[in-house]
């Protein structure tokens, strides 16, 4: 618009307005008494239409500084969209799908190791139960080689010097018998140990299963729900935001429009520039020869027509522009104010909504923290129990090579027993029998405590696997997914925090822009002194009088008013010339001419002067 | 996440919310500069690393300068005193519930702080205590003497 209008300013040709009408001035009334009473209401009106130009340029200057301080914080807001909008089309959605695919892995992660973990500790469960069995039969086996260890005594006693050859067999099974016995005891009392660690183990892994498969999909369940909401939330935020973006470079370049709007005061401030000055030379026009009373001339008063035409021109213009002015800054308050609220509605959000969806998401966060700390410590109790049940298993293995050990030991003893019985004969029959028996029992013996083997081997795999392998991954995982977890939650906080600023700057921005708007008043105190001014000249003109016609004034008085009027760019002026020239009634003139106005280029007149 | 960034005071003191009363006024300035740091963190997603300690300070700020209005009011005779007394209980017993599900390592609460901050500062600092501040003014402002320390 502003291009436009300084292309008309080169095709202006009426810029010396003032200047034609000073020279007519100087030629036309330059006999005329300006020491009269009818120059002091002019001089009046100059000093009126002054101070007016001064407060309204003041009250523009005012309001362009206000719309430049608009125009910052509109710019600050659409940053703050865009910003906002690049926040929810980030690594969010990104966080919040490998979020969730975590969850899902460690769902299906569990559930496999809930079941391997159950099958494996039914199996340990059961084998500690045979060991138990085993060992607390073991007692029988052991009171038989007692009595086969006094049998022993009793024999080779009664066998005298014939036996020799059997040395302190005797004391040996018996000594042997106590280790053996001991032992058994150890194992026995470590496997009761062990049962009560595997019950303890089995009740945690059924309460990590409790958790993990009842409240993991419970969890699990939420996630996805809350993802898929935040998802489509973030989906329709980032295009509101960009709505909203959109929105604000659109106030933006209306506030830059109003801006230019606002320069159009220069014209209006230029005409009552124009028309001062005239006054003013009209005032200071020195007295010429000719004897003047109070009354103007006749001639000052078309003179004084046109510069009230000039100023009902400029009052309209002004009122136009000021109307658009203030419906402009209407037009934006509303578009902010519409920005404002979209704001704050924009994720859910509202001011002191408890159960907006920011804080919903928050809850959620919580929720799932939360179940993670008790899959956390419920893994951690497990892995004190497995672990525990390792080093039992162990223990216990130590103990039953050693009740191994013992039976070999046992078995060497009977076997070199039976053979120095075979070779003293019949009278070593006895302790033969005895020998054999012993050797019977070890081989027993053997055989239990092999499986005893056997299944603390499995269990002691079992454990191990329980315990270790994939633990270092599920807590990978665990923290992963928290990590995650918290990662949302901060780029939910951003964006609560942005949409709080980006609310409160658009509602400061709509206050500020109604007090400007409630406070802008320059309208009404320009029509009343353009209302003074012309009430003035209007009196001053109707108590003119006739000149006397003097052959040497009158032409060259009338001459320039004929010039002028051919020159006049301007319709309305050359009307009200024409008017005048033809001897129409001057009165007050209460409707002035259809003024040009602002409101398009081709309704401005040629004679609009643009700075 | 990288934030380029620099956002302005979105809680920031202004005269408008002025008692007139040095010592109270001096506290509410420190209690918008508090959610004022906290907002600042949230805005850089760093909410979590503040929380525990603005809360901590402000369960201690209000200990003291909920006093210090109490008294004022008492002094003055403010008719709202009962009103205004129950809301300060229930400000400070909402943040002593906040504070001690924080102190539980509930670190994903900050936008409820943040809402109660903004909750806190409009209803509460810009309104309720600028009645006082009207009746303070209106009334027996010329008769007020400093405030003694709260305990």
């Amino acid at each position: 618009m502003r291009t436009a209008l300084r292309e008309k300013t080169g095709a202006w040709q009426s810029r010396n307005i003032a200047a034609r009408l000073s020279g007519l001035l100087r030629a036309g009334l330059r006999r005329q008494s300006v020491a009269g009473g009818w120059a002091a209401p002019l001089e009046g009106v100059v000093r009126d239409l002054e101070g007016l130009n001064r407060r309204t340029e003041q009250d523009f200057l005012q309001v362009g500084g206000r719309l430049a301080e608009f125009l910052s914080i509109t710019r600050q807001v659409s940053a703050d969209m865009a910003a906002l909008s690049a926040l929810f089309a980030g690594e969010g959605g990104q966080s919040a799908s490998q979020l969730l695919s975590r969850i899902l892995v460690r769902c299906r992660e569990t559930e496999a190791r809930a079941g391997a973990g159950d099958r494996a500790l039914a199996a340990a469960c059961e084998a500690s139960g045979r060991i138990a069995r085993s060992f607390r039969a073991f007692g029988e086996t052991v009171s038989m080689f007692r009595v086969l260890a006094s049998l022993t005594r009793i024999e080779t006693a009664r066998l005298g010097n014939t036996g020799a050859e059997f040395g302190n067999l005797a004391e040996e099974v018996r000594s042997l018998t106590e280790s053996i016995q001991s032992g058994g005891r150890g194992i026995l009392e470590t496997s009761s140990i062990l049962q009560e660690r595997i019950q303890s183990a089995v009740s945690r892994v059924s309460n990590l299963r409790a958790s993990a498969l009842q409240e993991l999909p419970a969890l699990i369940s939420a996630a996805l729900a809350a993802l898929r909401s935040l998802e489509e939330r973030h989906g329709r935020a980032q295009e509101a935001s960009l709505r909203q973006a959109a929105e604000c470079t659109e106030i933006s370049a209306a506030i830059e429009d109003l801006t230019t709007t606002i320069q159009f005061h220069d014209v209006t401030r230029q005409r009552v520039e124009h028309v001062a000055a005239a006054l003013r030379r009209m005032c200071a026009e020195p007295q010429d020869g000719v004897k003047g009373g109070n009354a103007a001339p006749l001639d000052a008063r078309t003179a004084l027509i046109i510069q009230s035409s000039q100023l009902a021109e400029a009052e309209q213009i002004f009122a136009a522009a000021v109307d658009r002015i203030e419906r402009d800054l209407e037009s934006i308050a509303r578009r902010v104010q519409g920005l404002a609220q979209a704001s704050r509605t924009l994720l859910g959000f509202a001011e002191g909504d408890h159960g907006s969806f920011f804080l919903q998401m928050e809850s959620r966060f919580t929720a799932i923290l939360k179940i993670l700390a008790s899959c956390d410590q419920a893994e951690n109790e497990t892995d004190a129990v497995l672990g525990g049940l390792e080093q039992t298993v162990a223990r216990m293995r130590a103990a039953v090579a050693d009740v191994r050990e013992i039976e070999i030991q046992i078995r060497r003893l009977a076997i070199n027993a039976a053979i120095r019985a075979a070779q003293i004969g019949e009278t070593g029959s006895a302790l033969h029998v005895i020998a054999e028996v012993m050797q019977r029992l070890a081989l027993a013996s053997a055989g239990v405590t092999g499986e005893a083997a056997g299944d603390l081997a499995a269990m002691g795999d079992a454990a191990g696997w329980l315990s270790g392998g994939s633990q270092q991954d599920a807590e990978s995982v665990l923290s992963e997914v928290r990590a995650t977890v918290l990662e949302l939650h901060s780029s939910s906080e951003m964006s609560f925090s942005r949409l709080n600023q980006i609310a409160a700057l658009s509602q400061r921005l709509c206050d500020d822009i109604h007090a400007v708007r409630a406070g802008f008043s320059a309208g009404a105190a320009f029509a009343e002194c353009v209302g003074r001014a012309r009430a003035a000249l209007a009196q001053v003109g109707e108590h003119a009088r006739a000149i006397p016609d003097e052959p040497d004034a009158m032409p060259s008085a009338k001459q320039p008013f004929e010039d002028l009027a051919k020159h006049y760019t301007m319709q309305s002026e050359r009307d009200v010339h024409e008017s005048v020239l033809a001897g129409a009634a001057i009165s007050r003139p209460a409707e002035a001419p259809a003024p040009a106005t602002v409101s398009g280029d081709p309704d401005l007149g040629d004679n609009v002067e643009l700075f | 996440m990288q934030d380029v960034y620099s956002a302005p005071p979105m809680f920031q003191w202004r005269q408008q919310y002025a008692v007139n009363v040095e010592e109270i006024d001096h506290e509410h300035q420190g209690l918008f500069a508090a959610a004022e740091r906290m907002h600042q963190a949230m805005l850089a997603g760093l909410g979590k690393q503040v929380l525990q300690d603005l809360l901590a300070k402000l369960v201690s700020y209000t200990c003291v300068h909920f006093a210090h209005e109490e008294q004022l009011m008492e002094r003055v005779g403010y008719p709202g005193l009962n009103e205004h007394r129950a809301q300060h209980l229930d400000l400070r017993s909402r943040l002593e519930l906040l504070r001690k599900r924080a102190a539980a390592g509930e670190v994903t609460m900050t936008i409820e702080v943040a809402q109660f901050l903004i909750e806190w500062l409009k209803q509460h600092t810009a309104t309720s205590d600028l009645r006082i501040a009207g009746y303070v003014t209106s009334d027996v402002k010329h008769r007020l003497s400093p405030l003694p320390e709260a305990s």
